[in-house]
């Protein structure tokens, strides 16, 4: 059993429909990405998946139904969503948006040392540690989202396009560290991007939106060597 | 020199009062971006609940923590009830909102306790002590130890403890303190409880100063409004302190303008209020965006 399993997913703004019918799954311990072209429906569909936006279709995680759960239960139940423009609690310190990413744990050392494992990950938020997050560069918010969703020590991480406007040697920065997560603490993730390369660099399994419908999915490194991606996604 | 000292301490006790209340407001406006016109009315209709529990015979002191703790509870009743609804929406929607609040606290106030003006007793004793070579009503320092008491605890209710954390988070940015499992409602619910429990230990305060009736907390509101102005709306600090100003100032004018008198007060908060709009909207400690994009 896949620890997300989507089927069938409808959401959309409004009158507006973007998502018509997405079903895919994340394995546990895997990194799956979604990738494909801006307007796709790709915020959409991690924001119909973590309750934020309405939506029809069966959710399943861990094997329980979340369809129609509010995005604090969702969060309670071990999904951090990472948002698209990251979700900075600007005015707070970096120390409190990581506080803020805990928030629903109760364990107070076992916080203490996750805190201290992320800034092991990122040192730049270390330094900063006591600064107001609106203050940091864009990279380093972006660090300081993921950071956050990592302190609720959660099942899923949700990661809405790390790499927007970032520029490209902190975006490879950032993808390196998400990579050593994966890897070394086991973490699932599903990723969302729009840069396919990037997307596939790091992910196990991966699924292309098109105009709110999944056209392709795959094993990422058979992905990388289909043609249709390469000329499309890829830049051939 | 003793009438100035007299004058100037009695204006920051009065103006300790007006920041209670201002304090109250900016708590709401900044978790809700709500300028909550109906602060005065809630305030005077716990003070007029603390009236009924001394009628009941209830003890002071006991009377004014009951109080309390039923301000507490309206509070969130109303945010969950009234304000929920339209949260969100636009301000004028809100706006009104809290007008409608304010005229059904103010009529209901008069349906149940009547229209007549009472006497309400103070909690600090009738008694003066020598500060400076002059005499100072132990009424005075005492509101204005409280007010520091109640700022210190807030401090510390905000920056020390989880349930702090999580309404400053709300205020911030709701949307992201949802996908960390914050619940946003219950959070305003509480951030609309403790102002309306500020809110009702300035009612209880100034009640003795002035008299008791429906209408008691009208003019105390402007004042209160002028100084969460002058303040910047947003910061708590600034509320305080611009009581402080507006406090002092009104104190300072009365006793040494002619022309202005205790008829002409009312002009100081309205001229504090119209200059800082014009000179510097964001007030004293009002917080200008600094968030990077």
């Amino acid at each position: 059993m896949s620890l997300l399993e989507v089927s069938d997913l409808e959401a959309g703004y409004g009158d507006v429909t973007v998502l018509r019918g997405v079903s895919f799954a994340v394995e546990e311990g895997q990194v799956a990405a979604i990738f494909g072209p801006n307007g796709a429906g790709k915020t959409t569909t991690l924001k119909a998946v973590s309750g934020v936006l309405r939506q029809r279709g069966r959710v399943t995680f861990a094997g329980k139904s979340i369809a129609g759960a509010s995005p604090e239960r969702v969060a309670r139940m071990g999904i951090a969503h990472v948002p698209e423009g990251r979700g900075t609690f600007a005015e707070l310190t970096v120390e409190d948006n990581l506080r803020i990413g805990g928030y629903r744990r109760r364990d107070g050392e076992g916080m203490r040392q996750d805190m201290e494992r992320c800034f092991e990950y990122f040192p730049q938020l270390a330094e900063r540690r006591r600064q107001r997050a609106g203050n940091l560069s864009g990279g380093e918010q972006q660090m300081l989202a993921v950071a956050r969703g990592l302190m609720l020590r959660p099942r899923l991480l949700m990661l809405d396009e790390p790499s927007l406007g970032l520029a490209p040697v902190l975006t490879k920065e950032v993808f390196g560290i998400l990579g050593t997560i994966a890897g070394e603490e086991g973490m699932t993730v599903l990723l969302v991007e729009q840069n396919a390369r990037l997307a596939l660099g790091l992910a196990d399994y991966a699924y292309v939106l098109e105009a709110g419908c999944i056209v392709l999915s795959g094993e990422a490194k058979q992905m990388k060597e289909e043609q249709a991606v390469q000329q499309t996604y890829l830049g051939f | 020199m003793e009438e100035l000292i007299q004058t100037i301490v009695d204006g920051v006790a009065i103006g300790s009062l007006y920041g209670a209340l201002a304090l109250a407001v900016v708590l709401i406006f900044r978790s809700t971006g709500i300028v909550n016109f109906a602060q005065g009315e809630m305030a005077m209709f716990s003070t007029f609940v603390a009236w009924g529990l001394l009628q009941a015979d209830v003890p002071l002191g006991l009377a004014v923590v009951m109080t309390l703790g039923i301000a507490f509870l309206g509070g969130m009743a109303i945010e969950r009830i009234l304000i929920r609804p339209v949260e969100g929406s636009d301000p004028l929607t809100m706006a009104v909102v809290t007008l409608g609040l304010f005229i059904l606290l103010n009529s209901a106030a008069g349906w149940i306790w009547g229209f007549e003006t009472r006497s309400f007793p103070s909690i600090f004793p009738d008694d003066s002590v020598q500060l400076a070579g002059a005499d100072v009503a132990v009424e005075s320092l005492g509101i204005v130890a409280l007010l520091l008491a109640v700022v210190g605890l807030l401090y510390l209710l905000f920056q020390r403890t989880k349930i702090g954390l999580a309404v400053r988070a709300v205020s911030v940015n709701p949307e992201s303190s949802r996908l960390s499992g914050i619940s946003v409602g219950r959070t305003l619910m509480i951030g609309w409880g403790i102002a309306a429990m500020v809110g009702a230990l300035a009612g209880i305060l100034i009640a003795p100063r002035l008299f008791l009736d429906v209408n008691f907390m009208g003019g105390v509101l402007i004042y209160s409004f002028a100084a969460a102005t002058l303040g910047g709306f947003d910061s708590p600090f600034g509320a305080v302190v611009g009581g402080w100003v507006i406090g002092v100032t009104e104190n300072l004018a009365s006793t040494y303008v002619d022309f202005i008198g205790s008829d002409l007060k009312i002009l100081v908060p309205l001229t504090v209020i119209l200059a800082v709009l014009l000179i510097r909207p964001s007030g004293l400690f009002g917080s200008h965006e600094v968030a990077r994009a």
